[in-house]
């Protein structure tokens, strides 16, 4: 598969639950998974990174200007952390502001052919009752765009595996709504 | 009803057959130590080793295994309890931090000398960066001070195998043996297949031998001489080590030593730059004792060897022909900070130019960098927690004595007191007590009167506070000690401490009270309050300031007493106090400043400040915050 992608946020948005979604598909899909995460002071509302390389990597760390994907769940970590996403690469922001990149970014991503998706996670998430699975809106969207290689069933069927029981019925319902926002 | 040989035969099928789990690097050094069959395993939680012992506890239960676990209170208690259990025979293993290592450097020393009998394995995690650590020290430079060796795992998979031969090298050469896993292994995750887990049978069996474990100096010196023979022996053995390999290029005008993470963000690197092949790799699974011929014969193959090591320059320094090594004494490699495939790529980009090596121009980073550093993002540190505890008893604290006391804190989560201005030193784990103390000495010398209020965490005070507080009160020392009791290790991500009773394994152990110590210590002051009485808390944080000041006055301790919000919201769910803000808020910003909790926010628009309530858990304690009076319960 060969895929390089750092999913980006702050302490308590799901970070490492997210990131677990995409490694424990990879996993079941047969590839090798490698990943870096961020634990300790910065899980106290800092920023949370987290790498994730599948497929033929030795070292956790994705190199800045290389990463394929990026997924933030923060309008302002997606500007910290889109220094990753490579030429051609793609990224999903969580955002209630649809196209809120700043101008002179928005001119560096087109001149870099970066596709830049941002989502209403949050409503998404609110709207069904539970702030906390806006983490999931957001994997089902960028699922539903075909350039992200995992497969709709495959992620839906790890986050039914791994979510814990109470809060099962709603993040699939959350990633069932994220997906169904494609455009 | 199934023969011993049976169960365990389908214990070991049921569980290992290529079983496969993307894990922690932690938990796959946690499943290394189950494997090599170790007896008893002892920590002390600090990251980035936090989630050894933990997973060691999950397979334990799994498994069914009797392996004995502990957290101890400190990491020299633990490392003496594994210690111990080698002493019969058994294996052993004992987790820290780096900074760890500190507080147990006295058995380490010792313990090289005396040597083991059961293999006994030092798990140290490094930190460079340092991410959450308050040095970047290099433990491998400890493995070369105590003159035992040391392991160096590039991933998570080979960190759970080089576990296991660092328990056959310990048991060979009786010694102790540390496996250094730096932060980019202990929190990576990598799919790990599962191996059997063998039954060790050793019944305990300490042999007496008092020139060995009681030696005396006369003693000391013949086993230093043991020791040096032990580690040349062991040098010679890694010379052969599977953990040193040889990677061949085509271009000797340079070649890498490389070791750990360094090693793999350079093979990564060098792949994504299509140079992978071109220059010679050593690399070094076993940087302490360095195999002097393999590094050797390396060196002399290449015109110049340039040398990745984290956090510090310990095969470096090994070398002993240096005249061709290029690293951290001539600053090719930075000296402080990790080294990150940003920095590795510009040490690459710096010496391919030299070489002529042309390479595929990528991205700009700069470019973007200037972008975002002109918008001025707002600087994300990290804050306490809504709801608490801790936050309420640094603003009683300041409202009771002000910014002229002085404030010596300590390690854990309270050290975010430090953006109440709360926090003044933060020197190690105890020292917010001995800071306390010399602070009194030194003013009091002068005859001034200064107040100081020092805190520290449950599991720190537990941890090295105790001897602290009992050598304040010996020598008169006169402060007020707030220990902030939630109850649980919240920053390494909650461990139970020695004052919950509450055993590694869930199990209910003999507890050992917070408020008997500080009274054993000879504390007469000692009181016990919710900090959620902020009111309440301030006048009790007076009185004890008074208590310093009276003629048989001396140190004043209150027990902030409030469970952690992430470990037992209860009280919260069944008390909630619901805020609003009214539209008497002018915006002054006093709340969010001296207060500081993440679900009071500035609505811009507005100029009034407005409660999160997506991260607000009803504890109400910010109705004290506001001086004007705007932030008040909700009717419902």
């Amino acid at each position: 598969m060969d895929l390089k992608m750092i999913l980006a946020g702050v302490g308590g948005q799901g970070v490492l639950f997210a990131t677990r979604v995409f490694s424990e598909t990879a996993l079941a899909l047969g590839y090798d998974v490698l990943g870096s995460e961020t634990h300790g002071m910065s899980q106290r509302g800092g920023s949370v990174v987290s790498h994730l390389k599948i497929d033929g990597y030795e070292s956790p760390l994705i190199r800045q200007g290389t990463a394929d994907v990026l997924l933030s769940f923060d309008e302002d970590e997606a500007y910290r952390t889109l220094a990753f996403v490579r030429r051609g690469g793609l990224c999903f922001v969580s955002s209630p502001h649809g196209d809120f990149w700043d101008n002179g970014v928005k001119a560096y991503l087109t001149k870099n052919n970066i596709a830049a998706h941002s989502l209403a996670a949050d409503e998404i998430a609110l709207e069904l009752g539970s702030p906390r699975s806006a983490n999931l809106a957001l994997i089902g969207y960028a699922v539903s765009v075909p350039e992200v290689r995992f497969g709709y069933d495959e992620i839906k069927a790890t986050i039914e595996r791994i979510s814990p029981s109470r809060f099962k019925e709603v993040n699939l319902r959350a990633f069932e709504g994220g997906y169904g926002r494609k455009q | 009803m199934p023969s011993v040989a049976e169960s365990l035969a389908e214990r070991i099928d049921g569980l290992s057959e290529l079983r496969q789990e993307v894990l922690l690097g932690n938990e796959a050094i946690a499943r290394g130590i189950v494997e090599s069959g170790c007896h008893v395993v002892a920590s002390y939680p600090g990251t980035p080793s936090s989630e050894i012992l933990p997973a060691v506890v999950r397979f334990k239960k799994e498994l069914r295994l009797d392996t004995h676990v502990e957290w101890s209170i400190n990491e020299k208690v633990a490392y003496e309890v594994a210690l111990a259990a080698s002493y019969t025979g058994k294996r052993a293993a004992v987790i820290m931090k780096q900074v760890g290592l500190n507080v147990a450097a006295d058995p380490l020393m010792s313990s090289a000398y005396t040597g083991v009998k059961g293999g006994f394995v030092i798990i140290c995690c490094d930190d460079p960066g340092p991410h959450s650590s308050q040095t970047e020290q290099d433990t491998r430079f400890f493995a070369m001070f105590a003159k035992v060796p040391a392991l160096d795992p590039s991933s998570p998979r080979e960190a759970k195998e080089m576990v296991k031969a660092a328990f056959e090298l310990s048991e060979k050469h009786r010694l102790p043996v540390i496996l250094r896993p730096a932060i980019r292994v202990s929190h990576a995750r990598q799919n790990i297949t599962f191996a059997p887990v063998p039954q060790l049978e050793r019944l305990a069996d300490f042999e007496k031998d008092p020139g060995r474990w009681a030696a005396t100096p006369r003693f000391r010196y013949v086993l230093h001489k043991e020791l040096n023979e032990k580690l040349a022996t062991i040098e010679e053995e890694f010379e052969a080590s599977e953990f040193n390999v040889l990677h061949e290029g085509e271009d000797n005008r340079l070649g890498f030593i490389a070791a750990g993470t360094s090693y793999v963000v350079l093979t990564d690197t060098l792949r994504e730059l299509s140079l992978e092949g071109r220059f010679p790799i050593l690399r070094i699974g076993t940087p302490h004792p360095l195999p002097q011929s393999l590094a050797a014969d390396f060196v002399s193959g290449c015109d110049q060897v340039l040398v990745l090591e984290e956090p510090d320059a310990v095969i470096e320094l090994q070398i002993l022909d240096k005249s061709k090594v290029l690293g951290r004494y001539n600053g090719v490699v930075p000296s402080a900070g990790e080294l990150t495939p940003e920095v590795v790529y510009r040490i690459l980009a710096v010496q391919m130019e030299k070489l002529g090596v042309d390479l595929a121009p990528g991205i700009d980073p700069d470019e973007l960098a200037k972008l975002v550093a002109g918008l001025e993002l707002p600087i994300r540190r990290p804050r306490l927690c809504p709801g608490c505890g801790h936050r309420a008893a640094f603003f009683a604290m300041k409202r009771a004595l002000g910014s002229k006391a002085i404030y010596p804190g300590d390690i854990g989560c309270y050290t975010l007191g430090l953006n109440l201005k709360a926090v003044d030193t933060c020197l190690d784990m105890g020292g917010a007590i001995t800071i306390a103390s010399g602070l009194y000495q030194a003013y009091h010398q002068d005859s001034e009167d200064v107040p100081i209020a020092a805190t520290i965490g449950d599991s720190t005070f537990l941890h090295a506070g105790v001897p602290a507080l009992a050598s304040a009160v010996h020598n008169q020392a006169r402060f007020v000690l707030v220990i902030l009791d939630n109850s649980i290790t919240a920053m390494t991500g909650m461990q139970p401490t020695a004052d919950s009773g509450i055993l590694a394994d869930g199990r209910q152990g003999q507890r050992v009270a917070i408020k008997d110590l500080v009274r054993a210590c000879g504390v007469r002051f000692v009181e016990e309050m919710d900090p959620y009485r902020v009111s309440d808390f301030e006048t009790l944080v007076k009185r004890a300031r008074e208590h310093t000041r009276q003629p048989d006055g001396a140190v004043a301790v209150i027990i902030a007493k409030r469970p952690c919000v992430l470990y037992d919201p209860t009280s919260l769910q069944e008390n909630p106090v619901r805020v609003t803000v009214t539209e008497e808020c002018d915006g002054c910003k006093y709340c969010l400043l001296a207060f500081e909790c993440p679900a009071l926010v500035l609505d811009e628009a507005l100029n009034r400040v407005e409660i999160d309530r997506r991260i607000c858990v009803n504890c109400g304690v910010c109705i004290e915050a506001c001086p004007k009076a705007c932030i008040v319960e909700a009717k419902e």
